[in-house]
C-alpha cells in the first residue's frame, strides 16, 4: 500500500519536477555579455512587493540596450515577478521599458525586462516600482571593477 | 527493538515522500495559491497579482454555473474592482478574471461601465457603476435580448451580472444594453447606454 502510493505519486511528482527542469537553461545572451564584460551581476536579497518575492540577478548594458534579469523562487507559493519595472539612471533619466520575456515554472519564475534607446556612460541605475504605497528598489552599479552589487 | 525503530523510520520516510509528492501534484493540478477554500484569500492573491492593495468584498452577485461576481471596494485609495470567481466541487474558489482600478469619482451621479469574458460556451457579462444621486432608489438593466435585471446597490456603487450561452455575434448584440434609474415612485430619472456612459454633477444634470 505504502510502496504503491510512493511509486505512483512519487513518480508523478518526479515527472512534473523533471518537466520543470527542462525549462532551466541559461540565457545565451548572459554568457556572451559576460565575455564582453557587459554583464553586471547583482547579489541582492529578495524584496517583497504585493506578496511577490524576487531579486535582480544581473544586468546587461551594451549597444544602447539594457536588460534586467530577475527571478522569483518559491516551493509553497507561486513564484511571481512584478508586472512591470521602472529604471532610473544616476543622472535621473527614466528609461523607456520596451519588452518583457520570461519563463515560469512551478518553483521558479525568471524574466528579462528590456529597455531600448539607453544613453551611454550610465554609472548606476535603480530598478524600482511603486504602487499604492508598496514599493521595491534595487540600486545597481554599472561600473566595471567598481563596487560589487551586494 | 532496533529493527522496530528502523521499520518506523522507514514508514516515516516513505510517508514524507508521499506527502511531498502529493504537494507537488496538488500544486500542478489545483494551482494552490490561486485557488483557495476561502474566497477572501482568492481576492487577496488576485489583487496581489495585479499589484493593487487588498480590500474588502462589498457585494457578491451570483451569476449561475457556480460563478459569482465580487465587488471589492477600496475606499482608502478611492477605487473599486470586479472579480469573477468560480466555486468548484462546492468548496474550492478560483479567480476567473475581472477588472481592477476603477476610480470612485464623487462628481459622478450615475455611471454605466461594463465588462465581460467568454468562458467556455458562455458569455459572462457585467455592468457596474457609481450612483451618487439620493433620489435614485432602484436601477434596472435591460439586456439586448430583453431580459431585465435589478442591480444590487451598496454604498454608492452597483453591479449586475449574468451568464449567457454565447452564440455568434453575441458581442454585437450587447450594444443595446441599457440602464434605467428610477426614483422611489417608479419615475424614470436617468437612462444610460453604451454611447452615454455617465452623468456628472459638474457638467450635466439633465438626463
Amino acid at each position: 500500500m505504502e510502496w504503491t502510493l510512493l511509486f505512483i505519486l512519487g513518480g508523478l511528482a518526479l515527472y512534473f519536477s523533471l518537466m520543470e527542469l527542462t525549462h532551466f537553461e541559461p540565457d545565451a545572451r548572459i554568457k556572451e555579455a559576460r565575455k564582453e564584460g557587459a554583464y553586471f551581476a547583482v547579489h541582492a536579497p529578495n524584496q517583497t512587493f504585493y506578496g511577490k518575492s524576487f531579486t535582480v540577478d544581473g544586468v546587461i548594458y551594451k549597444d544602447g540596450e539594457l536588460h534586467v534579469y530577475m527571478t522569483s523562487k518559491g516551493l509553497f507559493s507561486w513564484p511571481d515577478l512584478p508586472n512591470t519595472i521602472q529604471v532610473i539612471t544616476d543622472r535621473k533619466e527614466e528609461l523607456n521599458h520596451s519588452s518583457y520575456g520570461g519563463t515560469s515554472t512551478l518553483f521558479r519564475s525568471s524574466g528579462r525586462f528590456t529597455f531600448k534607446e539607453v544613453p551611454e556612460g550610465i554609472k548606476s541605475i535603480t530598478v524600482f516600482q511603486e504602487a499604492y504605497g508598496q514599493s521595491f528598489s534595487f540600486p545597481i552599479s554599472l561600473v566595471k571593477g567598481g563596487q560589487t552589487n551586494e | 527493538m532496533n529493527s522496530c525503530v528502523k521499520g518506523l523510520l522507514g514508514h516515516g520516510v516513505r510517508w514524507l515522500f508521499i506527502l511531498l509528492s502529493l504537494l507537488i501534484i496538488c500544486k500542478v493540478l489545483l494551482g494552490v495559491g490561486y485557488s483557495s477554500l476561502r474566497i477572501e484569500s482568492v481576492v487577496q492573491t488576485s489583487l496581489n497579482k495585479l499589484e493593487v492593495p487588498d480590500a474588502p468584498i462589498s457585494m457578491r452577485t451570483k451569476m449561475g454555473q457556480g460563478y459569482e461576481l465580487l465587488q471589492i471596494v477600496d475606499r482608502e485609495h478611492g477605487m473599486y474592482h470586479q472579480l469573477n470567481v468560480k466555486r468548484s466541487f462546492g468548496f474550492l474558489w478560483s479567480n476567473q478574471g475581472g477588472s481592477v482600478g476603477m476610480p470612485i469619482d464623487s462628481e459622478v451621479l450615475l455611471s454605466f461601465q461594463g465588462g465581460g469574458a467568454i468562458i467556455g460556451k458562455y458569455l459572462h457579462s457585467f455592468y457596474v457603476g457609481q450612483l451618487n444621486d439620493p433620489q435614485i432608489s432602484s436601477l434596472q438593466i435591460r439586456w439586448s435580448d430583453g431580459v431585465e435585471q435589478e442591480a444590487g446597490i451598496k454604498d454608492g456603487l452597483y453591479q449586475v451580472a449574468r451568464v449567457i450561452r454565447s452564440k455568434k455575434n453575441e458581442e454585437l448584440r450587447s450594444r443595446d444594453d441599457k440602464l434605467f434609474a428610477y426614483d422611489a415612485k417608479g419615475q424614470l430619472l436617468y437612462e444610460l447606454d453604451r454611447d452615454r456612459r455617465e452623468i456628472r454633477s459638474d457638467l450635466d444634470k439633465n438626463a
